[in-house]
């Protein structure tokens, strides 16, 4: 692996994993005769396979290699990247919270209730993820 | 926040994309911090500080609010 491919070592594994699990669950699909499962199972390993060739096509051009490290590291693309994550936490809890009374007056109780136990999980995460980071810093 | 960031790189006859390069971030961030809608983190102004050699004070002043 030359220098330049270092850079991209960490993304490379994580979508050769990718593509592992999408073949895996493609054959699963196939196996079971279950289209659901097959078509998710082709859409990730096809995504894991594109993401891979990019990183190599990139890792043979050291001024975009160069571009792509400065990119990552960038402090305001960091610093969006967080407030991205939290505005997006908050969307989705009132998203959440508005589907769960929705479902219910519609009288679909059991998409409320597993709507309302995905907010509810979110929820503990972030209090979870807050607890221990205000212990780290 | 204030700064003076776009005064001293024309000072030192620098585009957009040369600052960014020398402080390794994107001309985005420059343009932006440049325009005052971002405000550097501490690493970003020690480093624009460095790069310019003058102190943090005299790159970035506090709004009086």
């Amino acid at each position: 692996m030359n220098s330049n491919m270092k850079v991209f070592k960490d993304k490379i594994l994580y979508f050769a994993i990718l593509v592992i699990a999408g073949i895996s669950l493609s054959i699963a699909g196939f196996t079971c005769a279950n289209d659901y499962v097959k078509g998710i199972g082709i859409g990730l390993a096809v995504v894991g396979v594109l993401k891979i060739a990019q990183y190599l096509l990139i890792s043979r051009d050291p001024e975009k290699v160069k571009r792509y490290k400065i990119a990552n590291n960038d402090d305001r693309l960091k610093s969006l990247t967080q407030k991205a994550g939290q505005l997006t936490l908050f969307i989705t809890v009132i998203a959440g919270l508005i589907a769960v009374a929705g479902f219910g007056l519609a009288g679909m109780r059991t998409v409320s209730l597993i709507i309302s136990l995905v907010v509810c999980a979110q929820t503990l995460v972030y209090t979870g993820v807050y607890y221990v980071l205000q212990h780290k810093y | 926040m204030k700064n003076h960031i776009a005064e001293l790189r024309k000072n030192e006859g620098l585009t957009q994309q040369q600052l960014a390069d020398a402080v390794a971030v994107t001309r985005q961030t420059i343009i932006s911090l440049e325009n005052g809608r971002y405000t550097a983190s501490l690493p970003l102004a020690f480093k624009l500080s460095a790069f310019f050699c003058r102190p943090i004070e005299e790159l970035f002043e506090m709004d009086d609010e």
